[in-house]
């Protein structure tokens, strides 16, 4: 700040003489000396002598100000306040010879006692007014507000101020300010309307397109009504035909039975269930395969109540109770089928026109559409099931332990075993078979192992039936055999509780764990030490391989997202999901290109995974999550996920299991799990959670376990 | 006295004009992240570090806090939070100052004279006191490990409010939560 160059005076007197002539403040004729000369010179009895002296020595009179301001109009720099950083306001100057505004070096000096400049000792007794210097920033800020203002200001001011016009001037102004006003008007009139006028063009535009969309819409309702129109006549004429035949035949009950069957699903002609090639197909075929479906749809048994037994060939035209609660069904999920129509429908459409190549396959059996087939099995599994039926109920047997959660149920590779894992660290084996069939009070597991900590994850071995791997708290994955029940590989290398394993279907050596210490480790059962490890950032809840590739597994994790890998290159995901909002708890592979996860977000969500999609493919073009499951409640616990390539099972901290369609976000079917002991499950029954599901492949059987260590059997039904 | 955000804005804007890269945090002007470089000459040299810098209400009358994000090995910066020694800043702050000097004088005035006498890492001040050598290959170590490029521009992650899922703890057969993965 110390700038006593004499030199700088001179050139503002040729600017200061200039300006005298717009500011209204008359020139100063006290000899004043150029500011940048003040702020340094001492306002007291010191600085009075020195300014004499500057007087004396240049004789140079400042006209007004003397301040060198720069061509931009900001103000010169030394007289700002170096502790506000504003024009010096209540300028006070220090012992020390330094000025600041009065109210920032008193707040200053409340906090310590210095001079910010120089350092030196200060209070604020040595504080005192700098009167010359107050006056010469009063002046400059005048001249700054004049030299600021804008013409319009310049004129207002003149006005006001009074300045000599003639009449003839005002009428002249006048004139032009009327011109000018009427010109604006106008303009802004222009301007409204044609922002009217672009909002009606924008807004009939929006509409036309919803029209055509509604209409094409409607083209492709009428299409489908008449393919399926002309279906249902084909299958008529077919029924006639056969029971002509029939008729022909002796009179035998299998074939009553049969043709009644048929009838029965006739009535459900525009519902119907899922048909395999029947269209060209011999009769013979298509008796055993309706029989085949009619046993699959109603699976264990289970019996159609609704079957008319006897041959009553007028039941044929009546709908069946089945049909119309299934037709119920329909219209109470009625928008989200609409939706799931029209997005098949058009996107079939629009495939159409890029493959020409697969004109052949266009128009299908039956003259159905690709998109209307598509539909059609969506439609016919979705109303199929529409509960959840419980074939057998087991307690984790130990009314000892308090501390009964199962956390992972799972079946064998061929579904003759489960096995189930918990906090009571045990994994209890048991025949599936028996546990259905004989119904006894308490099961017993047909192999049971003790393990030295709580298990958080079970995986059974996709190729070798009694290999099962397991996960536990401490960190540790091991590899036990069911039949010697001993441990065979023990593999410690995580740091922290390991929460997920799971076995490679391809490779079935390898199997792959993720753990709290953020790592995801491969292992393969003919060796000790770790095959690969990932670190990532945060913890990881679930890990699962691709059923189709051993190189490739998807990583569910605490930030949220999903990390998709390519065994051969871990240092980056070949993609990450993003959608959820919580961490993601589980994931599961429907098939090799639909990935399903549950988050603590209370939803499930169904993404696409294109192996050979690189991380650049614009996602708002392919956008990778399909779809978001919510019906459940999952704020906090693990609850289980399990996936077979039509639904989605999940738990739910309602002490309830959901099942979803693949295709539909809301909740196919729930089971509540009662307790059955109803004196202490009032006020307990709210905290319980369904801990572990498990589907038995590709049947609409499951299994469901909760955190009091019920496991029941559950199967869909109609 | 004149707007008080005044200065802290011009502070600001000069900061930023030095080439010095900043990032806000939120539109308030209280905190921002500024990448800072190890000061040629000392040991830090060649590292890079996130220094966060929060202006309090009292500023200019009351020094800004330095923290550094990523790891560092000094005598006067607390190892895990990463804050730097308020008195020793406020010792030798004045209103005059602004941030481009806190980065330009002070932090690496900082850096080459650590103050041992009001440590905040202890273990560093005595390190430094008693065998000077393996200070300063520490001081090297932590600046390889942790005060590279990358480092720097990862964004900040909120640890704390990842929630973690978690199964029976205790013997209560109710599933726990526990709030935070590093606890």
């Amino acid at each position: 700040m110390a700038d006593f160059s004499v030199g700088a005076l001179v050139p503002s007197v040729v600017k200061a003489e200039a300006r005298d002539a717009i500011s209204s403040g008359p020139a100063a004729a006290t000899g004043a000396v150029s500011s940048s000369e003040t702020t340094n010179a001492a306002g007291g009895a010191a600085a009075a002598v020195e300014a004499g002296a500057m007087e004396a020595t240049g004789g140079v009179v400042r006209g007004g100000v003397g301040v060198s301001v720069s061509a931009d109009g900001r103000c010169d720099r030394d007289l700002l306040c170096p502790i506000c950083m504003c024009m010096i306001k209540d300028a006070f100057l220090t012992s020390c010879g330094h000025s600041f505004c009065y109210m920032c070096i008193v707040t200053h000096l409340n906090n310590k006692n210095d001079c910010p400049s120089c350092g030196h000792y200060l209070t604020s007794s040595q504080l005192y007014p700098n009167f010359l210097l107050n006056k010469l920033l009063k002046k400059t800020s005048v001249q700054q507000i004049a030299k600021n203002a804008s013409p319009v200001e310049h004129l207002r001011m003149a006005l006001q101020q009074g300045c000599e016009m003639s009449v003839k001037d005002l009428e002249g102004l006048l004139y032009l300010l009327a011109e000018k006003k009427r010109k604006m008007e106008q303009e802004e009139a222009e301007t409204n309307m044609q922002i009217l006028l672009d909002f009606l063009h924008c807004l009939r535009k929006q509409k036309l397109d919803e029209l055509n969309e509604v209409q094409t819409d409607l083209q492709y309702i009428k299409e489908d009504i008449n393919a399926v129109e002309r279906h249902r006549i084909e299958l008529y004429r077919a029924r006639e035909r056969y029971s002509v035949k029939l008729r022909m035949v002796m009179d035998d009950p299998v074939a009553n039975k049969l043709q009644t069957s048929i009838m029965d699903k006739n009535n459900n002609v525009l519902v119907s269930s899922a048909r395999s090639a029947y269209g060209g197909a011999g009769f013979g075929n298509f008796q055993t395969k309706k029989i085949e479906m009619k046993s699959r749809g109603s699976s264990l048994g289970h019996q159609r109540k609704d079957v008319p037994t006897g041959s009553d060939p007028h039941q044929s035209f009546t709908q069946s109770g089945l049909a119309v609660a299934r037709k119920r069904r329909v219209h109470h999920q009625f928008s989200e089928l609409q939706d799931c129509y029209l997005q098949r429908r058009r996107h079939g459409a629009s495939h159409i026109s890029n493959q020409e190549d697969r004109d052949v396959n266009l128009i299908r059996r039956e003259g159905y559409s690709a998109g209307l087939e598509d539909f059609q099995s969506v439609l016919t599994t979705f109303t199929r099931y529409s509960r959840l039926r419980v074939i057998a109920e087991l307690r984790h047997g130990d009314l000892f332990h308090s501390a009964n959660i199962v956390s992972s149920i799972e079946f064998d590779r061929d579904d003759e075993l489960f096995a189930t894992a918990g906090v009571s660290k045990r994994i209890k084996v048991f025949e599936f078979s028996t546990v259905v069939n004989e119904p006894a009070d308490v099961h017993c597991p047909v192999v049971e192992m003790s393990t030295r900590s709580k298990l958080s994850c079970l995986s059974w071995n996709k190729y070798t039936k009694n290999i099962i791997a397991s996960s536990d708290y401490e960190g540790i994955v091991t590899v036990w055999d069911v039949t010697t029940r001993q441990s065979i590989r023990e593999y410690e290398e995580h740091e922290k509780r390991a929460w997920s394993v799971d076995f490679s279907r391809t490779e079935p050596s390898m199997l792959v764990s993720g753990s709290d210490d953020c790592k995801v480790k491969g292992w393969c059962t003919n060796q000790e030490d770790s095959v690969f490890n990932i670190d990532m950032k945060a913890n990881i809840c679930c890990v699962k391989y691709n059923p189709g590739s051993s190189i490739h597994v998807a990583v569910g994790s605490a930030d949220h997202h999903i990390h998709y890998y390519d065994l051969r290159n871990t240092s980056m995901p070949l993609h990450i999901f993003r959608g959820h909002r919580k961490a993601v708890s589980y994931v599961k592979f429907l098939s090799s290109n639909e990935l399903a996860s549950a988050s603590t977000d209370s939803t499930l969500r169904l993404w696409d995974v294109k192996e050979n999609c690189p991380e650049s493919i614009n996602e708002t073009l392919y956008p990778a999550q399909v779809r978001t499951f919510k019906g459940h409640t999952n704020e906090k616990n693990f609850v289980g996920l399990t996936v077979n390539n039509e639904y989605l099972a999940c738990g739910s901290e309602t002490n309830e299991v959901f099942v979803y369609h693949k295709a539909i976000s809301k909740p196919a079917a729930w089971h509540k799990f009662g307790s059955s002991d109803m004196d202490d499950a009032e006020d307990d029954a709210a905290s319980y959670f369904i801990s572990a599901v498990c589907w038995k492949s590709d049947s609409p059987t499951m299994l469901a376990a909760n955190s009091q260590g019920t496991i029941k059997v559950l199967v869909l039904a109609a | 006295m004149s707007s008080p955000s005044k200065r802290r804005e011009m502070d600001l804007m000069k900061l930023m004009m030095s080439d010095y890269k900043v990032e806000m945090i939120n539109d308030g002007m209280q905190e921002f992240y500024v990448h800072f470089h190890g000061p040629n000459e000392s040991l830090y040299q060649g590292g890079v570090w996130k220094i966060r810098v929060e202006l309090p209400d009292a500023y200019p009358y009351k020094s800004p806090s330095i923290g550094f994000v990523n790891k560092i090995y000094h005598p006067n910066v607390d190892e895990m939070s990463g804050s730097v020694c308020l008195d020793v800043i406020n010792q030798t702050w004045s209103p005059m100052f602004d941030l481009v000097n806190v980065f330009e004088v002070f932090l690496p005035q900082l850096l080459l004279y650590p103050n041992p006498s009001d440590p905040l890492n202890g273990e560093a001040a005595a390190l430094m006191m008693r065998d000077r050598s393996s200070y300063e290959q520490r001081v090297k170590e932590y600046c390889e490990k942790y005060a590279k490029p990358v480092d720097v521009d990862a964004p900040p992650d909120d640890n704390s409010s990842d929630e973690e899922l978690s199964e029976d703890d205790s013997e209560s057969s109710d599933e726990a939560l526990a709030g935070n993965p590093d606890p």
